[in-house]
């Protein structure tokens, strides 16, 4: 059994067991036939992979890693929210007219920012902070932008990742508000994606072997 | 001895005993001498304060609540960036010669968005949610805002809140990037859990859990020794907690909406120098 396949049952069971129903309240999203999507749920899970021992995939079903790492290259490195742009058909059905799933994901890592070094984007902040700043407490992302917040096709679920060097490891945090175990669990440890109905609140602790002046994330 | 008082004992010694020096490594903070501020730290710590049972409040030293309250209502209620408007001296030294702080902290939670309901700021939409969508998944504040961050004199550290309501129970995530263990942590918990106790006196549920989540929890190399010393003093049990439950309306609480009773402390009276 991978760590992965032991966390991931472990997260099932105790939400089946002492998981809250959110039956008899409003929920937003809905079955393809019109019923409220119901889910139940725990609050505030924390789940450590170390990367160093072993890749974090279960093997109690498949879980299509190159998909992942298609939508991970579509929001990191293209920094697309073209869903042309994009292998798998996850997206479809959040994408507009425009073909585009609004100012999300890849759109928000695309935007440049003001810095004493010149304009960069979140992506190469990171690369430039890890590089040059190895030491600093202030290596993150962070997609949840209110001021665009409504012309997203859906609000981020896994939406902020915090690196951090200690010696040469290279750690992450990656914070996600909502988590469908189901559909998107094992995908998520790493190799970001979202889809939306039984979800839960998910935060996921990743150490990884730095490759210095490089990413190491996928 | 306080469930806080666990808590911040176990921190200091996984730090002291497992803590990675940055030692020869460019750090950014400097001491007043313009020495290099370095530090020992850990990574990806997380502490979970159950709310329900006591007020998560050290007693190995005196924690300044109300001055945590005054900061709290300077950020949450007044919006405000400015530290006139703020009672303690905390933020002196990153301000400019106007007061401002520039657009941090309050800036950011007084900017309004455009949604659903209408055009409210963060703090406002965190309330109608829990008033109007208690199971939505989106009930959240976010202060890391990079369109922002170069006119901002410090980039947040504790920048953002997830609040989740399960049954009558209001539980929240604080995400906090960076944690001088010495200086802030018991003060940034008082804060945050002050935040949850009155959001949830005021609007109708229970207090639950918060979850502290840190993602570089570190000492400060000038303040190793007083680290030592500080977990060998005495401890008492936590403070009986009262909120005023007449208060419906997060705006107006005051600090004099908050009571501890029989808080007991020991004496600690070094000077903490602060890195910048």
């Amino acid at each position: 059994m991978s760590r992965a396949d032991e966390l991931y049952k472990q997260t099932c069971i105790d939400i089946l067991e002492n998981g809250f129903s959110d039956e008899g309240l409003n929920v937003r999203p809905h079955w393809a036939d019109g019923t409220p999507a119901h889910t139940i749920k725990k609050f505030g899970v924390v789940n450590r992979y170390n990367l160093a021992e072993e890749f974090p995939i279960m093997t109690l079903r498949r879980t299509y890693w190159k998909s992942a790492v298609d939508e991970l290259l579509w929001i990191w490195q293209k920094k697309s929210n073209r869903i042309a742009d994009l292998g798998s058909h996850v997206w479809d059905e959040w994408a507009g007219e425009d073909g585009t799933i609004g100012k999300a994901y890849g759109y928000q890592l695309g935007i440049k920012h003001h810095y004493k070094e010149g304009d960069m984007d979140q992506v190469d902040r990171v690369l430039y902070d890890l590089k040059h700043n190895p030491a600093s407490r202030r290596i993150l992302t962070n997609i949840y932008n209110f001021e665009d917040l409504h012309e997203m096709n859906l609000y981020p679920c896994a939406y902020s990742m915090t690196f951090n060097v200690t010696g040469n490891k290279l750690n992450a945090i990656l914070n996600q508000r909502s988590q469908d175990m189901l559909t998107a669990n094992n995908c998520y440890h790493y190799f970001k994606k979202c889809t939306s109905i039984i979800k839960d609140m998910w935060y996921s602790f990743c150490n990884n072997d730095m490759m210095k002046g490089e990413r190491a994330a996928a | 001895m306080s469930y806080a008082d666990q808590v911040f004992i176990a921190n200091i010694k996984n730090i002291l005993e497992n803590g990675v020096s940055s030692e020869g490594m460019n750090v950014r903070p400097r001491w007043e001498d313009g020495t290099p501020a370095h530090t020992i730290s850990v990574f990806g710590v997380v502490n979970r304060y159950d709310l329900s049972k006591e007020f998560p409040i050290i007693t190995l030293r005196r924690s300044y609540w109300k001055t945590a309250w005054d900061e709290i209502a300077w950020i949450w209620q007044k919006k405000s960036n400015n530290i006139n408007d703020l009672g303690s001296h905390v933020w002196d030294q990153w301000a400019d010669e106007t007061g401002s702080i520039g657009k941090a902290y309050g800036y950011q939670m007084a900017k309004k968005y455009p949604f659903p309901e209408g055009m409210s700021d963060q703090v406002d939409h965190v309330i109608w949610q829990l008033q109007n969508d208690p199971a939505s998944r989106r009930i959240m504040t976010n202060m890391y805002n990079f369109e922002d961050l170069h006119e901002m004199a410090l980039a947040p550290c504790a920048y953002s809140m997830t609040f989740s309501v399960k049954g009558n129970k209001l539980n929240a995530i604080l995400n906090q990037r960076s944690q001088d263990m010495i200086a802030a942590n018991n003060f940034n918990v008082v804060e945050y859990a002050m935040i949850v106790y009155a959001l949830a006196s005021a609007y109708g549920f229970e207090p639950g859990e918060l979850v502290h989540c840190v993602a570089d929890m570190h000492i400060y190399d000038r303040h190793i020794e007083m680290a030592r010393e500080l977990i060998q003093n005495p401890t008492y049990d936590a403070p009986k907690f009262w909120i005023d439950p007449n208060v419906k309306n997060f705006y107006d609480f005051t600090k004099d909406s908050f009571r501890l009773d029989g808080y007991q402390y020991s004496e600690f009276n070094h000077k903490i120098p602060i890195a910048v």
